[in-house]
């Protein structure tokens, strides 16, 4: 090879290894980006962190993020783990429902039933497990993640019925 | 140094052109697209690894865009379907009948969504078609149908989801505390539910 093929050689290898770089660079950041983002939203519609938001009935007017359920109610905590380990509990009911957790880069972290009696208590926690749980550890790799109850209400009595369970969950810092 | 400068347009481009291939394959795609671990029963399309640390940067990213807050599977399962029977793109300008049988969870729905992943803006009030209301209508063993239009049906309360103001969309198809069964194979238990098309607008049904 003279070394005039060999100098394009180089330079189509270094547009490939861009090309890739790039390419997976952002579609890696993509899923932290828009997390972050819908947590901003949500923040500039007054959700604070660390306490049970109740968010309103979906509709095609009032849509937080994409493919939300008009079938389901929704009630949110964005947690801040900076200052360690947080405490989430909601109560259970008789209709389908579920307490989840989702890591800064959007993966489902955490999934437990809220059907039945009785209460569903985690520790969501970042770094080494905390010495005292309050209910299952579950281990998220960001500062700041969401927890998230969905309920079954297709309709507005069933809706209102979950909506009024969020003033029993609790959201808030371990005690240690 | 001329081919410093050239290397150097190499690596722009490169850098440049993979970050809009990323964007451009993510805006293109009507479904989930992974690597791997699809499932596709009678075009109803999911990823048995949404919302799981072990699902691929495609996958993960599709659902950042498409399906914010997913659950993985074991709580729930998404299927998705733009195209009818005769594999034409899903559109508010037909009616459609969607039949389905009973399916393998505990709860289940059907979403129009448009193509941008939202609710159709209309106020109808009809935007699901569940499991709640298919047992008011026809019973708790199915088969159930609802039609998918952009106008009320002429048969008296007959089950439809609206479609106004949705243009190209895609129905989402829930299925809440799925069956082990149907976990572990789901070609061989679920029935995909069938997308009709019925007639389209200044056509004769």
């Amino acid at each position: 090879m003279n070394i005039f093929a060999r100098k394009k050689l180089v330079g189509f290898v270094i547009f490939v290894a861009a090309f890739a770089a790039t390419h997976f660079l952002v579609l890696f950041a993509l899923p932290y980006i828009i997390e972050d983002k819908a947590i901003s939203l949500l923040e500039s519609k007054g959700v604070k962190f660390n306490t049970w938001y109740a968010a309103p009935r979906v509709e095609p007017e009032v849509q937080p993020v994409v493919r939300a359920s008009p079938d389901l109610s929704y009630a949110l905590c964005l947690i801040d783990l900076s200052d360690g380990p947080m405490q989430i509990s909601a109560p259970k009911a008789d209709n389908y429902g579920s307490l989840s957790v989702f890591d800064g880069n959007t993966d489902n972290a955490y999934v437990g039933s809220l059907m039945g009696s009785g209460t569903l208590s985690i520790t969501v926690y970042k770094g080494d497990m905390p010495t005292i749980e309050a209910g299952e550890p579950v281990q998220v790799h960001s500062n700041q993640v969401v927890a998230l109850v969905r309920r079954l209400a297709p309709t507005a009595p069933l809706f209102e019925e979950s909506a009024s369970l969020v003033s029993q969950s609790v959201c808030a810092p371990l005690k240690q | 140094m001329r081919y410093a400068f050239i290397w150097a347009a190499c690596a722009i481009v490169g850098a440049l052109g993979g970050g809009v291939a990323a964007v451009f394959y993510l805006t293109l795609q009507t479904g989930v697209s992974g690597w791997g671990h699809q499932v596709n029963v009678n075009g109803w399309r999911s990823d048995w690894l949404i919302g799981t640390e072990a699902a691929d940067p495609y996958t993960r990213a599709w659902v950042a865009l498409y399906g914010l807050f997913a659950l993985r599977r074991t709580e729930a399962v998404y299927f998705i379907k733009a195209k009818d029977e005769k594999g034409e793109r899903l559109t508010e300008k037909c009616d459609y009948r969607l039949e389905t049988g009973p399916l393998p969870g505990k709860w289940w729905s059907f979403t129009v969504y448009d193509r941008t992943g939202y609710l159709p803006k209309n106020d109808d009030g009809h935007l699901t078609f569940d499991a709640t209301n298919a047992a008011a209508s026809g019973g708790s063993e199915g088969p159930w149908s609802t039609i998918l239009s952009s106008r009320q049906p002429e048969k008296d309360g007959e089950s439809w989801i609206s479609t106004r103001n949705a243009g190209s969309f895609d129905v989402t198809m829930r299925i809440y505390q799925p069956d082990p069964q149907f976990l572990a194979e789901p070609e061989q238990h679920l029935i995909g539910p069938k997308i009709s098309k019925l007639s389209c607008q200044g056509e004769a049904e």
